[in-house]
Protein backbone atom coordinates (compact mmCIF):
# COMPACT_ATOMS: atom_id res chain seq x y z
CA UNK A 1 0.00 0.00 0.00
CA UNK A 2 1.29 3.39 -0.99
CA UNK A 3 1.78 5.93 1.77
CA UNK A 4 2.43 9.11 -0.20
CA UNK A 5 -0.30 11.68 -0.31
CA UNK A 6 -1.00 14.54 -2.64
CA UNK A 7 -3.51 17.28 -3.05
CA UNK A 8 -5.86 15.56 -5.47
CA UNK A 9 -8.91 13.61 -4.55
CA UNK A 10 -9.71 16.12 -1.85
CA UNK A 11 -13.37 15.37 -1.58
CA UNK A 12 -14.06 12.23 -3.57
CA UNK A 13 -16.29 10.80 -0.91
CA UNK A 14 -16.40 10.35 2.81
CA UNK A 15 -15.32 6.75 2.33
CA UNK A 16 -12.22 7.80 0.43
CA UNK A 17 -11.51 10.45 3.01
CA UNK A 18 -11.66 7.84 5.73
CA UNK A 19 -9.16 5.70 3.85
CA UNK A 20 -7.00 8.74 3.22
CA UNK A 21 -7.03 9.61 6.89
CA UNK A 22 -5.79 6.15 7.72
CA UNK A 23 -3.03 6.48 5.17
CA UNK A 24 -1.89 9.74 6.68
CA UNK A 25 -0.34 7.88 9.59
CA UNK A 26 3.36 7.82 8.94
CA UNK A 27 2.95 9.63 5.63
CA UNK A 28 4.79 12.78 4.59
CA UNK A 29 3.07 15.77 6.11
CA UNK A 30 4.21 18.52 3.78
CA UNK A 31 1.08 17.93 1.72
CA UNK A 32 -1.68 17.01 4.12
CA UNK A 33 -4.50 15.73 2.00
CA UNK A 34 -6.25 12.48 1.20
CA UNK A 35 -4.46 9.92 -0.89
CA UNK A 36 -5.83 8.80 -4.20
CA UNK A 37 -7.14 5.36 -3.36
CA UNK A 38 -8.31 3.76 -6.57
CA UNK A 39 -5.28 3.58 -8.85
CA UNK A 40 -2.22 1.87 -7.41
CA UNK A 41 -0.15 0.78 -10.40
CA UNK A 42 2.57 3.28 -9.46
CA UNK A 43 3.13 5.70 -6.63
CA UNK A 44 1.10 8.88 -6.93
CA UNK A 45 4.31 10.89 -6.60
CA UNK A 46 5.98 9.05 -9.48
CA UNK A 47 5.05 10.87 -12.63
CA UNK A 48 7.30 9.67 -15.44
CA UNK A 49 6.72 11.05 -18.90
CA UNK A 50 4.47 8.65 -20.78
CA UNK A 51 4.22 8.64 -24.57
CA UNK A 52 2.08 6.91 -27.19
CA UNK A 53 3.58 3.45 -27.58
CA UNK A 54 4.76 3.33 -23.98
CA UNK A 55 4.06 0.20 -21.96
CA UNK A 56 4.06 -0.63 -18.28
CA UNK A 57 2.58 0.34 -14.97
CA UNK A 58 2.74 4.08 -15.59
CA UNK A 59 0.48 3.57 -18.60
CA UNK A 60 -1.90 1.47 -16.49
CA UNK A 61 -1.93 4.30 -13.97
CA UNK A 62 -2.89 6.80 -16.69
CA UNK A 63 -5.66 4.50 -17.91
CA UNK A 64 -6.94 3.93 -14.38
CA UNK A 65 -6.92 7.63 -13.51
CA UNK A 66 -8.93 8.46 -16.62
CA UNK A 67 -11.41 5.71 -15.75
CA UNK A 68 -11.88 6.81 -12.17
CA UNK A 69 -11.55 10.60 -12.27
CA UNK A 70 -12.23 11.96 -15.75
CA UNK A 71 -15.52 12.45 -17.53
CA UNK A 72 -14.03 10.82 -20.63
CA UNK A 73 -17.03 8.77 -21.74
CA UNK A 74 -15.29 5.55 -22.83
CA UNK A 75 -13.84 2.84 -20.61
CA UNK A 76 -10.10 2.19 -21.00
CA UNK A 77 -8.66 -1.24 -20.30
CA UNK A 78 -5.91 -0.93 -17.70
CA UNK A 79 -3.54 -3.06 -19.73
CA UNK A 80 -0.41 -0.93 -19.62
CA UNK A 81 -0.33 -0.53 -23.37
CA UNK A 82 -0.54 3.03 -24.72
CA UNK A 83 -2.39 2.53 -27.99
CA UNK A 84 -5.03 4.38 -29.98
CA UNK A 85 -7.78 4.02 -27.38
CA UNK A 86 -5.59 5.42 -24.63
CA UNK A 87 -4.40 8.19 -26.92
CA UNK A 88 -8.00 9.26 -27.51
CA UNK A 89 -8.51 9.42 -23.75
CA UNK A 90 -5.32 11.43 -23.14
CA UNK A 91 -6.23 13.84 -25.94
CA UNK A 92 -9.62 14.31 -24.31
CA UNK A 93 -8.10 15.01 -20.89
CA UNK A 94 -5.56 17.43 -22.33
CA UNK A 95 -8.15 19.27 -24.39
CA UNK A 96 -10.74 19.52 -21.64
CA UNK A 97 -8.25 20.64 -19.00
CA UNK A 98 -6.26 22.88 -21.33
CA UNK A 99 -3.00 21.35 -20.19
CA UNK A 100 0.36 22.93 -20.95
CA UNK A 101 1.53 22.01 -24.43
CA UNK A 102 -1.97 21.23 -25.69
CA UNK A 103 -3.32 17.90 -26.84
CA UNK A 104 -0.09 16.16 -27.81
CA UNK A 105 -0.64 12.75 -26.22
CA UNK A 106 2.47 13.16 -24.08
CA UNK A 107 1.72 12.73 -20.39
CA UNK A 108 4.02 15.21 -18.64
CA UNK A 109 3.70 17.15 -15.38
CA UNK A 110 0.71 19.25 -16.44
CA UNK A 111 -1.26 16.28 -17.71
CA UNK A 112 -0.35 14.11 -14.69
CA UNK A 113 -1.65 16.88 -12.46
CA UNK A 114 -4.99 16.97 -14.26
CA UNK A 115 -5.25 13.18 -14.30
CA UNK A 116 -5.25 13.29 -10.51
CA UNK A 117 -7.20 16.53 -10.18
CA UNK A 118 -9.28 17.33 -13.27
CA UNK A 119 -11.04 20.63 -13.66
CA UNK A 120 -14.61 20.33 -12.41
CA UNK A 121 -16.03 20.35 -15.93
CA UNK A 122 -13.70 17.47 -16.87
CA UNK A 123 -14.19 15.40 -13.71
CA UNK A 124 -16.15 12.16 -13.65
CA UNK A 125 -18.85 13.87 -11.62
CA UNK A 126 -19.64 15.72 -14.86
CA UNK A 127 -20.13 12.44 -16.78
CA UNK B 1 -27.65 6.94 -16.38
CA UNK B 2 -30.49 6.54 -18.77
CA UNK B 3 -32.59 3.50 -19.19
CA UNK B 4 -35.36 3.33 -21.70
CA UNK B 5 -37.46 0.23 -22.04
CA UNK B 6 -37.45 -0.56 -25.74
CA UNK B 7 -40.57 -2.58 -26.46
CA UNK B 8 -39.67 -5.90 -24.87
CA UNK B 9 -40.20 -8.66 -27.35
CA UNK B 10 -42.98 -11.02 -26.35
CA UNK B 11 -41.39 -14.42 -26.26
CA UNK B 12 -44.65 -16.21 -26.78
CA UNK B 13 -45.14 -14.67 -30.18
CA UNK B 14 -41.85 -16.14 -31.36
CA UNK B 15 -42.59 -19.48 -29.81
CA UNK B 16 -45.86 -19.59 -31.64
CA UNK B 17 -44.23 -18.63 -34.87
CA UNK B 18 -41.56 -21.28 -34.58
CA UNK B 19 -43.66 -23.84 -32.85
CA UNK B 20 -40.66 -25.77 -31.62
CA UNK B 21 -39.85 -24.03 -28.39
CA UNK B 22 -36.88 -22.08 -29.63
CA UNK B 23 -37.38 -18.39 -30.00
CA UNK B 24 -35.40 -16.53 -32.61
CA UNK B 25 -35.02 -12.98 -31.42
CA UNK B 26 -34.60 -10.53 -34.23
CA UNK B 27 -33.36 -7.21 -32.99
CA UNK B 28 -35.99 -4.60 -33.52
CA UNK B 29 -35.05 -2.28 -36.31
CA UNK B 30 -35.56 1.29 -35.19
CA UNK B 31 -34.43 4.65 -36.38
CA UNK B 32 -31.67 4.76 -33.78
CA UNK B 33 -30.53 1.18 -34.08
CA UNK B 34 -31.15 -1.17 -36.94
CA UNK B 35 -28.95 -4.17 -36.31
CA UNK B 36 -29.58 -7.30 -38.28
CA UNK B 37 -28.25 -9.80 -35.80
CA UNK B 38 -30.42 -12.36 -34.12
CA UNK B 39 -29.94 -15.07 -31.55
CA UNK B 40 -31.99 -18.02 -30.48
CA UNK B 41 -33.39 -17.99 -26.97
CA UNK B 42 -34.53 -20.90 -24.85
CA UNK B 43 -36.97 -20.01 -22.09
CA UNK B 44 -36.82 -21.60 -18.66
CA UNK B 45 -39.62 -23.92 -19.72
CA UNK B 46 -37.66 -24.80 -22.87
CA UNK B 47 -34.57 -25.91 -20.95
CA UNK B 48 -36.60 -27.64 -18.26
CA UNK B 49 -36.22 -25.40 -15.22
CA UNK B 50 -37.81 -26.99 -12.18
CA UNK B 51 -39.65 -23.96 -10.83
CA UNK B 52 -40.24 -25.65 -7.48
CA UNK B 53 -36.54 -25.13 -6.69
CA UNK B 54 -37.26 -21.44 -6.18
CA UNK B 55 -39.56 -22.18 -3.24
CA UNK B 56 -39.03 -23.40 0.29
CA UNK B 57 -40.88 -26.18 2.00
CA UNK B 58 -43.67 -23.86 3.12
CA UNK B 59 -44.19 -22.61 -0.42
CA UNK B 60 -42.30 -19.42 0.32
CA UNK B 61 -40.32 -17.92 -2.53
CA UNK B 62 -36.68 -18.23 -1.45
CA UNK B 63 -35.48 -15.00 -3.01
CA UNK B 64 -38.33 -12.66 -4.06
CA UNK B 65 -37.59 -10.87 -7.32
CA UNK B 66 -36.40 -7.28 -7.36
CA UNK B 67 -36.31 -5.13 -10.48
CA UNK B 68 -34.14 -2.11 -11.31
CA UNK B 69 -33.11 -0.16 -14.41
CA UNK B 70 -30.17 -1.67 -16.31
CA UNK B 71 -26.84 0.13 -15.92
CA UNK B 72 -24.23 -2.42 -16.98
CA UNK B 73 -23.76 -5.75 -18.78
CA UNK B 74 -21.27 -8.19 -17.26
CA UNK B 75 -19.81 -11.30 -18.90
CA UNK B 76 -18.81 -14.51 -17.10
CA UNK B 77 -17.69 -18.01 -17.87
CA UNK B 78 -19.45 -20.67 -15.81
CA UNK B 79 -16.27 -22.62 -15.02
CA UNK B 80 -18.58 -25.34 -13.73
CA UNK B 81 -16.37 -28.26 -14.64
CA UNK B 82 -19.16 -30.21 -16.26
CA UNK B 83 -18.39 -32.64 -19.07
CA UNK B 84 -22.04 -33.35 -19.81
CA UNK B 85 -22.51 -33.11 -23.60
CA UNK B 86 -26.07 -31.81 -23.17
CA UNK B 87 -25.84 -28.04 -22.51
CA UNK B 88 -29.43 -27.88 -21.21
CA UNK B 89 -28.47 -30.44 -18.59
CA UNK B 90 -25.50 -28.28 -17.61
CA UNK B 91 -27.78 -25.27 -17.30
CA UNK B 92 -30.16 -27.28 -15.12
CA UNK B 93 -27.26 -28.39 -12.92
CA UNK B 94 -26.01 -24.83 -12.47
CA UNK B 95 -29.57 -23.79 -11.67
CA UNK B 96 -29.84 -26.47 -8.98
CA UNK B 97 -26.57 -25.38 -7.40
CA UNK B 98 -27.39 -21.68 -7.57
CA UNK B 99 -30.96 -22.15 -6.32
CA UNK B 100 -29.63 -23.71 -3.13
CA UNK B 101 -27.47 -20.65 -2.52
CA UNK B 102 -29.21 -17.73 -4.23
CA UNK B 103 -32.79 -18.94 -4.53
CA UNK B 104 -32.52 -19.19 -8.31
CA UNK B 105 -30.04 -19.07 -11.18
CA UNK B 106 -27.43 -16.41 -10.44
CA UNK B 107 -27.03 -15.35 -14.10
CA UNK B 108 -29.62 -13.51 -16.16
CA UNK B 109 -28.60 -15.30 -19.36
CA UNK B 110 -26.36 -18.22 -20.32
CA UNK B 111 -24.91 -19.11 -23.72
CA UNK B 112 -23.84 -22.58 -24.84
CA UNK B 113 -21.08 -23.59 -27.25
CA UNK B 114 -23.49 -23.65 -30.18
CA UNK B 115 -24.58 -20.09 -29.44
CA UNK B 116 -27.99 -20.91 -28.00
CA UNK B 117 -29.05 -18.38 -25.36
CA UNK B 118 -30.75 -19.63 -22.20
CA UNK B 119 -33.05 -17.54 -20.04
CA UNK B 120 -31.49 -17.35 -16.59
CA UNK B 121 -33.04 -16.03 -13.43
CA UNK B 122 -36.83 -16.02 -13.32
CA UNK B 123 -38.29 -12.58 -14.02
CA UNK B 124 -42.04 -12.68 -13.80
CA UNK B 125 -44.82 -13.95 -15.98
CA UNK B 126 -44.80 -11.33 -18.72
CA UNK B 127 -42.71 -13.50 -21.03
CA UNK B 128 -39.72 -11.16 -21.27
CA UNK B 129 -36.50 -12.91 -20.24
CA UNK B 130 -34.50 -11.20 -17.50
CA UNK B 131 -36.87 -8.21 -17.41
CA UNK B 132 -40.25 -7.20 -16.08
CA UNK B 133 -42.94 -5.77 -18.34
CA UNK B 134 -41.64 -2.23 -17.88
CA UNK B 135 -38.12 -3.15 -19.00
CA UNK B 136 -36.41 -3.24 -15.62
CA UNK B 137 -34.07 -6.17 -15.04
CA UNK B 138 -34.39 -8.75 -12.32
CA UNK B 139 -31.55 -8.65 -9.81
CA UNK B 140 -29.37 -11.74 -10.15
CA UNK B 141 -26.42 -13.05 -8.16
CA UNK B 142 -23.22 -12.92 -10.18
CA UNK B 143 -21.00 -10.10 -8.89
CA UNK B 144 -20.91 -9.69 -5.15
CA UNK B 145 -22.15 -6.26 -4.13
CA UNK B 146 -22.95 -5.18 -7.68
CA UNK B 147 -25.93 -7.21 -8.83
CA UNK B 148 -28.80 -4.74 -8.94
CA UNK B 149 -28.93 -3.07 -12.34
CA UNK B 150 -26.11 -5.29 -13.61
CA UNK B 151 -27.09 -7.99 -16.11
CA UNK B 152 -25.02 -11.19 -15.84
CA UNK B 153 -24.34 -13.21 -18.98
CA UNK B 154 -22.39 -16.46 -18.67
CA UNK B 155 -20.80 -18.57 -21.38
CA UNK B 156 -20.92 -22.26 -20.54
CA UNK B 157 -17.42 -23.56 -20.05
CA UNK B 158 -13.99 -22.62 -18.78
CA UNK B 159 -12.06 -20.18 -20.95
CA UNK B 160 -9.14 -19.37 -18.69
CA UNK B 161 -6.60 -20.11 -21.42
CA UNK B 162 -8.69 -20.69 -24.53
CA UNK B 163 -11.12 -18.52 -26.48
CA UNK B 164 -14.80 -19.46 -26.43
CA UNK B 165 -16.30 -21.24 -29.44
CA UNK B 166 -16.98 -18.73 -32.21
CA UNK B 167 -20.73 -19.48 -32.18
CA UNK B 168 -20.86 -18.66 -28.48
CA UNK B 169 -18.94 -15.44 -28.96
CA UNK B 170 -21.15 -14.42 -31.87
CA UNK B 171 -24.30 -14.99 -29.81
CA UNK B 172 -22.75 -13.03 -26.94
CA UNK B 173 -22.15 -10.04 -29.20
CA UNK B 174 -25.70 -10.29 -30.54
CA UNK B 175 -27.21 -10.51 -27.05
CA UNK B 176 -25.10 -7.60 -25.83
CA UNK B 177 -26.20 -5.55 -28.85
CA UNK B 178 -29.85 -6.38 -28.21
CA UNK B 179 -29.54 -5.31 -24.57
CA UNK B 180 -27.52 -2.19 -25.38
CA UNK B 181 -30.15 -1.12 -27.90
CA UNK B 182 -33.05 -1.81 -25.56
CA UNK B 183 -31.47 0.10 -22.70
CA UNK B 184 -29.77 2.82 -24.72
CA UNK B 185 -26.31 1.85 -23.50
CA UNK B 186 -23.11 3.00 -25.22
CA UNK B 187 -21.12 -0.16 -26.02
CA UNK B 188 -17.70 1.48 -25.52
CA UNK B 189 -18.82 3.59 -22.61
CA UNK B 190 -18.31 3.85 -18.91
CA UNK B 191 -20.83 4.68 -16.25
CA UNK B 192 -20.73 5.60 -12.60
CA UNK B 193 -22.60 2.52 -11.47
CA UNK B 194 -24.74 3.11 -8.41
CA UNK B 195 -26.12 0.13 -6.52
CA UNK B 196 -29.73 1.21 -5.97
CA UNK B 197 -29.98 -0.91 -2.81
CA UNK B 198 -26.70 -0.27 -0.99
CA UNK B 199 -25.88 3.12 -2.49
CA UNK B 200 -22.33 1.97 -3.26
CA UNK B 201 -21.00 3.52 -6.46
CA UNK B 202 -17.96 3.14 -8.69
CA UNK B 203 -16.95 3.76 -12.29
CA UNK B 204 -17.38 0.68 -14.47
CA UNK B 205 -17.38 -0.30 -18.11
CA UNK B 206 -20.93 -0.47 -19.47
CA UNK B 207 -19.91 -3.77 -21.12
CA UNK B 208 -17.35 -5.59 -19.02
CA UNK B 209 -16.33 -8.86 -17.46
CA UNK B 210 -16.55 -10.16 -13.91
CA UNK B 211 -12.89 -9.23 -13.51
CA UNK B 212 -13.70 -5.55 -14.10
CA UNK B 213 -15.62 -5.67 -10.82
CA UNK B 214 -13.66 -8.07 -8.63
CA UNK B 215 -10.39 -9.93 -8.25
CA UNK B 216 -11.16 -13.07 -10.26
CA UNK B 217 -10.01 -14.98 -13.36
CA UNK B 218 -13.58 -14.89 -14.69
CA UNK B 219 -14.35 -14.58 -17.60
CA UNK B 220 -10.93 -15.85 -18.66
CA UNK B 221 -9.79 -14.82 -22.14
CA UNK B 222 -13.04 -12.92 -22.62
CA UNK B 223 -11.55 -10.26 -20.34
CA UNK B 224 -8.79 -9.27 -22.73
CA UNK B 225 -11.19 -9.73 -25.65
CA UNK B 226 -13.54 -7.13 -24.22
CA UNK B 227 -12.37 -4.17 -26.35
CA UNK B 228 -12.98 -6.10 -29.57
CA UNK B 229 -16.29 -7.44 -28.26
CA UNK B 230 -17.39 -3.87 -27.52
CA UNK B 231 -16.35 -2.82 -31.02
CA UNK B 232 -18.37 -5.65 -32.54
CA UNK B 233 -21.41 -4.66 -30.48
CA UNK B 234 -21.01 -1.05 -31.60
CA UNK B 235 -20.72 -2.19 -35.21
CA UNK B 236 -24.00 -4.10 -34.94
CA UNK B 237 -25.71 -1.00 -33.61
CA UNK B 238 -24.18 1.43 -36.08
Amino acid sequence: MRTFVHRSALVRSTAVLAVGAALLIGAPTANASAAEANCNYIDDAARPTVNPGSTGNAVSQVQCLINFYSAYPNWLEEDGSYGARTLAGVYWVQTCNETVGGADGIVGPSTWSRLYAPKDACAISAL
Amino acid sequence: MTSRPVSPLPRRAFLTALGAGAASIALAGTASAAPTASYTLLSRADWGADETLRFGTGGTELWPSEYYPVQTLTVHHTDDGSSDPDPAAVVRAIYRTDAAEYGDMGYNYLIDKAGLVYEGRWSGTDGTPAHDASGRMVTGAHVQGYNSGNIGIALLGTFTTTPPPSAARTALVQLLADLAARHTLAPLGKVVYVNPVSGVSRPAPIIGGHRHWAATDCPGTLYTAMPSIRDEVAALLA
